[in-house]
């Protein structure tokens, strides 16, 4: 698998030029409806890039990650309304300020627990934000939610146009690009130093504490990342859906972050986009088809755990090995042969 | 206000009794099997369904025989739990942690919608049942008795749980399984079968309350995750693998809700996820836990 | 009741005249109110045949709960909407040359209307919409009705802020059902109507913005016509509770008058199941303003305390106003039970009315215009449109989109003819004086311009 030199360099950027293109022409071959949920699915995507990262190479499950994309959506929705503040770089700083802040409060809270008591821990913390959300109605509006304005983009407002197109031909773009941004951050993590100690605590608390590694500062550190990309997801979420409820802190949006994330595949980084947007589209086809969609849902959530662990870009991944373009899909390309313990553990049918 | 304060412990200890049945079973599971199952309050609102369905279908004279409906409600739905055991559960034992929950939340997503298919969106409230033991004075106030054979019920219950974990051979094993399984396995302990038992008991507990307590609040479709999240709360509060810190830790949340309800009504909700909280800042294991 | 209580409770003739209530007994008149007499609604005939009509359906959108909890009070509407459709299309349809389609999606949570919305808007491209009743989903709907142009008429969704707030000067949106100020305005008239003297109030509400609401408006007309009173108890059950227990331990024990609750659906037949057994009802009024708003034949049964104040959001119970008297409520009633087996509750009156408000008003704007009208010729033809209903005469104000009838609500009671818990002795609260005029909050007008009655 790794005779592939230099020659197939050019073919991988001819690839990723390709891609590129056609992500950029895409609001021009589609109609703009099916744009605006592929939208969604981006952005559910990057909410789960935030939970994969801490489970992935952390070993954490958060089963509450729902909480800080609330918290994200509602500081845009309450801050535009409240003090009238539209630039969205404002607004998503704010994002991201009050994720971190969420995720520095419950991470200490977590951190200090493994595995299941983590996992469990999270999720009654994540219920509290929504009761929460709920309880304090008159900031809130409780169930009806809050409504979300358009916001201006670089100091624009695009008012001449209406906002499917807006969605569709400007704020697709935007998403992109915080998307690309993101995963390279992430990728970046990941590689790094700290990286690899997040991935060390994850194999081996013990030895990991042992040689040095600050487990629970780390822990914390990862955590607080996680949270906020997870929040930065909410903000571009308000944004999109114009209208924020309740219903976004609740643990079944936590569990379908996780089905996300299982759907396309923890291994990749590619893998919580693809999961969101098949399940974007997903939900609203199965949803016209069936009310059963939670029967279904499970059902793929099962079968994933079963039959395709990896999940589906591991399908394609296993596919496309066989006729040797499978770079383009994995952008990590040497960590399979690097660590191959993750490989393993990425394995969900095997210890 | 004193009868007001007593009565309140009443409703408490009615209410909490029914939490700790269902949360005992969770925590049993957990601590022996090592395994979360996130499906438990399902397994106490298929019961709650069952014995809906059966006492609004049939029409048992006298009365009184009608309460062993319940009972059956929670046999076929400790019937669910075994092939749910043998089927799902025994491929994933020795798999992590995170499979299981997984594997678990999955089910409840499929469990949600069987149940609609299967009994309707409409909830099913037999209320026949619980009017039909009269209300007694009790403090110079109206109580349904109902509630009252409910609370000898779950406290019967606890009681027998109790005698099979420290009174019984086979609680000796369980016990055994549940603070180290491969020397258990080594002494000849049958692991498979303890957990069977295990599980298929804890499903039989959740189905005995879900059953007696349907009468009182109706099976609708989110009873499964609000005694879910109830469970979850009070092992936090209780500590993993501890039976009295089930118990206990039950009774302080349904006290504190109580109470919460009767002097801070605005904060009923947020009052139990405070509590968990401070309990964890102080002692992160729980008040009883250490497994 | 001697003469020192006479001074210090509010004077009911005082009240009365002021309310200008009339009760059951003038049926007819109350259902046509102040604004309408029978000789202002035309009836408008068939246009000729020479109209340029397309023959092609109209496609009309519809959503609303299916399944889910709020289906028990939603599902209806989408029967009587059916009633409607199938009534029109006997006749050929709009016109008699188009029949209706009707697209039906299931409400749900913001996220999944929307799209579902957006979907029928964008990809069935239907020609009108009908329908909802959260009003999380109304609020967030309604700027998008807006933006995408549609023609949308709210059944449900009931919340003060869609119009006060959210859309002040709606022009592709409308509402049916009366805002939630009125139902609750009007629960807590009917309540001192009923019962004068009372002194001690107790609260049991949802725990959301709908709750809330109830208790503010509540306390808020309180104020205005009670001389002295106390709020001994409220209490905050969530939405889809299912242990009232210890709410209802607490209330007894805080020992109220009256009892307001707009706990509703599913949960009012909980609450109202467990409180028998705490003998609740024996020493307590109770002033529901949703007891009786699910379907007739699945609401509260004859265990069901008599005298207790009935409500269906002050918008219809099927009994009134009479069949004898009003042909249209006879047709509509039979013609309800015999197609779906049940008698229709306000959900079910509002989708119908609804949909004969666009018909009605598509006839109108199609002998204006000589051929298939534009979508601001009928909104044209809806503002300001008065229409005879199974509940009365509905009329919609140009202002703010709201369609505006008197309130009614009943007194429980068990009859021979019915094997359910009925409302009786139906009264009648005309309109102006429990909703706003246009261009104030609700809220606003009742602190700032109702008079104290003492």
């Amino acid at each position: 698998m790794k005779i592939f030199s230099l020659p197939l360099s050019s073919l991988k950027i001819f690839i990723y030029g390709v891609i590129v293109l056609f992500c950029v022409s895409l609001p021009y071959i589609l109609p703009s409806y099916y744009i605006s949920i592929l939208c969604y699915g981006l952005v559910f995507g990057i909410a789960s890039l935030g939970f994969t990262f801490l489970f992935k190479n952390v070993g954490l499950l958060s089963l509450g990650h729902a909480a800080y994309f609330a918290v994200g959506a509602y500081s845009v929705a309450l801050f535009m309304k409240y003090f009238s503040i539209h630039s969205i770089e404002l607004l998503l700083m704010i994002s991201i300020f009050s994720s971190l802040l969420l995720s520095a409060i419950y991470g200490f809270l977590c951190v200090r627990h493994t595995q299941v008591y983590f996992a469990l821990l999270s999720l009654a913390l994540a219920q509290l934000i929504w009761v929460a959300i709920n309880k304090f109605y008159f900031i809130t509006y409780g169930a009806d939610g809050i409504h979300v304005a358009r916001p201006t983009i670089f100091g624009m407002n695009f008012s001449w146009i209406g906002s499917t197109e807006f969605i569709a031909k400007v704020f697709y773009y935007y998403i992109l690009a915080i998307l690309l941004v993101l995963v390279g951050v992430t990728w970046i993590i990941i590689n790094s130093p700290f990286g690899r100690s997040l991935q060390a605590i994850r194999d081996n608390e013990v030895r990991a504490k042992f040689i040095g590694i600050k487990v629970r500062l780390y822990k914390w550190y990862a955590f607080l990342f996680s949270g906020t990309i997870t929040g930065i997801s909410g903000a571009l979420y308000a944004v999109l859906n114009n209208h924020v409820v309740p219903e976004i802190a609740n643990w079944t949006f936590s569990g379908e972050i996780i089905i996300i994330s299982l759907l396309g595949g923890l291994d990749y980084l590619i893998g919580p986009v693809a999961g969101g947007i098949i399940y974007s589209f997903m939900r609203i086809y199965i949803w016209g088809i069936t009310i059963y969609w939670k029967l279904l849902l499970g059902i793929v959530l099962l079968t994933i755990l079963f039959l395709i662990p990896g999940g589906l870009i591991s399908v394609i991944h296993k596919i496309m090995r066989a006729q040797i373009i499978f770079y383009h899909h994995s952008k990590r390309p040497n960590t399979s042969s690097l660590n191959p313990k993750r490989k393993m553990k990425s394995n969900l049918a095997t210890t | 206000m004193l009868t007001e304060a007593l009565l309140i412990l009443l409703n408490s200890l009615f209410y909490a009794l029914v939490i700790f049945a269902v949360s005992s079973g969770f925590n049993l599971i957990f601590g022996v099997m090592k395994i979360v199952n996130l499906a438990h309050g399902h397994f106490y609102s298929l019961a709650a369904f069952i014995s809906a369905f059966l006492l609004l279908n049939t029409k048992i004279e006298p009365i009184y025989l009608a309460f062993l409906l319940p009972f059956l409600a929670a046999l076929i739905t400790s019937l669910v739990g075994l092939a749910f055991e043998v089927g799902l559960l025994r491929p994933i034992y020795r798999k992590p942690y995170y499979l299981q929950i997984l594997l678990t939340l999955g089910v409840i997503y499929i469990f949600n919608d069987l149940f609609c298919i299967i009994f309707g969106r409409a909830p099913l409230q037999p209320t026949e049942i619980c009017k039909a033991p009269g209300s007694i004075i009790i403090f110079n106030q109206l109580y349904p008795l109902y509630n009252l054979i409910v609370i000898g019920v779950s406290f019967t219950i606890g009681v027998i749980l109790w005698l099979l974990l420290y009174k019984t051979k086979f609680g000796i094993a369980l016990r055994a399984v549940s603070l180290d399984t491969e020397i258990s396995l080594a002494l000849g302990i049958d692991i498979k079968k303890i957990y069977t038992l295990t599980f298929v008991i804890s499903v039989a507990l959740a189905g005995i309350a879900g059953g007696f307590i349907v009468p009182v609040i109706a099976a609708s479709l989110g009873i499964a995750e609000e005694m879910l999240i109830l469970s979850l709360i009070v092992t936090i509060i209780g500590g993993m693998g501890s039976l009295k810190g089930a118990l206990i830790s039950s009774l302080i949340v349904s006290i504190f809700r109580s109470f919460a309800i009767f002097a801070f009504p605005e904060f009923e909700l947020l009052v139990i996820y405070l509590v968990a909280t401070i309990v964890l800042l102080i002692r992160p294991v729980g008040l009883f836990g250490g497994g | 009741m001697g003469m020192t209580e006479k001074s210090k409770s509010i004077d009911r003739r005082e009240f009365l005249k002021w309310l200008g209530v009339i009760a059951t007994s003038g049926a007819v008149g109350a259902t046509l109110g102040y604004f309408a007499t029978p000789s202002k609604i035309v009836e408008v005939e068939k246009p000729p045949p020479s109209l340029k009509i397309p023959e092609t359906p109209v496609k009309i959108g519809f959503q609303t709960y299916y399944t889910g909890a709020p289906s028990i009070l939603a599902e209806p509407i989408a029967k009587g909407v059916k009633l409607a459709v199938e009534e029109i299309n006997a006749e050929g349809g709009f016109l008699g040359k188009r029949p209706i389609q009707l697209l039906e999606k299931d409400e749900g949570t913001v996220d999944d209307t929307k799209k579902g919305y957006i979907k029928l808007v964008e990809e069935d491209k239907i020609d009108y919409y009908l329908g909802l009743i959260s009003s999380s989903n109304t609020s967030a709907i309604a700027p998008i009705a807006e933006d995408l142009g549609v023609l949308t008429i709210f059944i449900g969704g009931c919340t003060n802020n869609v119009f006060e707030e959210i859309d002040k000067n709606p022009h592709f949106v409308f509402r049916i059902m009366p805002p939630d100020s009125v139902s609750h305005v009007g629960l807590a008239i009917m309540t001192v109507l009923t019962w004068p003297n009372i002194k001690k109030i107790a609260h049991l509400h949802p725990d959301y913005s709908f709750g809330h609401d109830a208790y503010m408006y509540i306390n808020a007309v309180l104020e205005k016509l009670l001389p002295d009173f106390e709020i001994v108890y409220e209490g905050w059950p969530p939405f889809q509770a299912t242990d009232f227990s210890s709410h209802i331990s607490s209330i007894i024990a805080a020992k109220p008058d009256v009892l307001f609750t707009v706990v509703w659906g599913n949960d009012f037949t909980l609450f109202y199941k467990q409180a028998l057994g705490y003998g609740l009802f024996n020493q307590i009024k109770v002033a529901s303003g949703y007891s009786h708003g699910i379907t007739p034949n699945k609401g509260p049964e004859k265990d069901y305390p008599e005298g207790c104040i009935a409500g269906f959001h002050g918008t219809y119970y099927f009994t009134n106003p009479p069949i004898e008297s009003w042909p249209l409520n006879k047709q509509f009633v039979t013609n309800y039970h015999n197609k779906f087996g049940e008698y229709p509750n306000y959900g079910a009156e509002s989708g119908y009315a609804g949909m004969y408000a666009l018909k009605l008003a598509i006839e109108k704007a199609a002998k204006i215009t000589g051929g298939w009208p534009d979508v601001d010729k009928v909104i044209e033809c809806l503002e300001g449109l008065q229409w005879l209903t199974p509940s009365g005469c509905r009329y919609i104000r140009p202002e703010d989109h709201q369609a505006y009838k008197n309130a009614v609500y009943g007194i429980s009671s068990n009859v021979p003819e019915y094997n359910f818990s009925v409302a009786t002795n139906i009264t009648y609260i005309p309109v102006e004086k429990i909703m706003q005029p246009p261009g104030i909050k609700a809220i606003d007008w009742i602190k700032n311009t109702w008079p104290k009655l003492y």
